[in-house]
């Protein structure tokens, strides 16, 4: 996936306002990362460790939080999580991608409230 | 005597900035310019997605050979590095402004609104935008377009669809291309369409060959290009 560039623009954010609050170190740095996003938080991690390096915010402490899922569904009004387990019904494949439907009535015809999320919430800095 | 150095306290104090910047909705946000800017133009946006080799450049190519009788035609054509799809399209008399991603793997919502500036809007009534060669990472970046093509071809193998099922939820339109080497691929074309209606039900699926032309006159139906343009 694109982990690489999402992390580049993380990274970007970051040090931009570290370096307009004149900050001399980033310590710490929040991030929430919704699971319809399907973006490893490992794959994160690695990413922004290696584009610290040398940087204001080389060692940050980094901490994502997973937002789950919230749709509703347009036909039958559900409200609530996705089963993310939900896939093809083909077990020789391990649908990875869930199939985007209401758990209650198999309707496609949703609305994503939450769990696309790709936030940097907050950064925490010395000056 | 040696001068002893000092060792200062580090000075200054922690605090906390809180952010709360979305970097995928910055993306829709972006998104959602470009659109108002065509639809201020009144210009019908189509993004062509597939994987690499699957046709996407060629069926651009036989969509603007029909269509530039009756439209203005313009096209932006997404490439790591090189010019080489641009410079076929323009063989159509079509203007092209090339987008170099680079290393990256999708166009964003960003590199769409710098190349809009490059054309001249007012001499344009449909824009195809060929996506960078990948079925993946595309899916996530709207780019501010009226119409979705995904373009598939049997050359793929059979399990191009359900490996890849995220790009063709919000697709309008999948074409099938390459449907002459069907046969020789022993591929079917049913078995990938049923394929894409269990993710997609409402999405048209087209049979196309690219090479003699065939089945783009659907594919011109299909996305209603004559209700929008």
């Amino acid at each position: 996936m694109h982990d690489i560039s999402i992390s580049q623009a993380i990274a970007e954010t970051v040090l931009k306002e570290a370096r307009d609050k004149k900050a001399r170190r980033v310590l710490s740095l929040k991030l929430e990362i919704g699971e319809l996003t399907f973006l490893s938080s490992e794959q994160i991690r690695f990413w922004l460790k290696e584009l610290f390096k040398g940087t204001l915010a080389q060692g940050v402490k980094i901490y994502i939080k997973k937002i789950l899922s919230l749709i509703r569904c347009k036909s039958c009004s559900y409200e609530g999580n996705m089963d993310l387990n939900m896939g093809l019904g083909d077990d020789s494949l391990h649908a990875y991608f869930p199939i985007m439907k209401c758990p209650k009535c198999s309707s496609f015809s949703l609305e994503i409230k939450k769990g696309k999320e790709c936030l940097v919430k907050q950064i925490r800095i010395i000056s | 005597m040696e001068q002893i150095k000092a060792i200062k306290a580090e000075e200054g104090e922690i605090f906390d900035i809180e952010l709360e910047e979305d970097l995928l909705k910055k993306n829709e946000e972006l998104a959602q310019r470009n659109k108002r800017l065509l639809d201020k133009y009144k210009i019908l946006a189509v993004d062509v997605m597939g994987s690499i080799g699957s046709g996407k450049t060629s069926l651009i190519k036989n969509l603007a050979s029909q269509l530039k009788e009756n439209y203005r035609i313009g096209a932006i054509a997404g490439d790591l590095t090189t010019t080489i799809d641009a410079d076929r399209i323009k063989d159509e008399g079509v203007k092209v402004i090339q987008v170099n991603t680079g290393k990256e793997c999708h166009l964003d919502a960003n590199l769409i609104g710098k190349a809009l500036k490059k054309f001249d809007l007012k001499a344009l009534d449909i824009l195809f935008i060929e996506n960078v060669g990948n079925l993946i990472c595309p899916a996530d970046f709207p780019l501010g377009s009226h119409k979705r093509i995904v373009v598939i071809s049997v050359t793929e193998g059979p399990w191009m669809v359900i490996k890849h099922p995220y790009i063709f939820l919000e697709a309008d339109l999948v074409a099938i291309n390459k449907i002459d080497l069907t046969k020789a691929m022993g591929v079917s074309p049913q078995k990938l369409t049923e394929d894409i209606y269990k993710i997609n039900p409402t999405v048209k699926v087209v049979q196309t060959n690219c090479v003699k032309g065939e089945g783009i006159g659907e594919i011109v139906e299909g996305i209603r290009i004559k209700e929008y343009a």
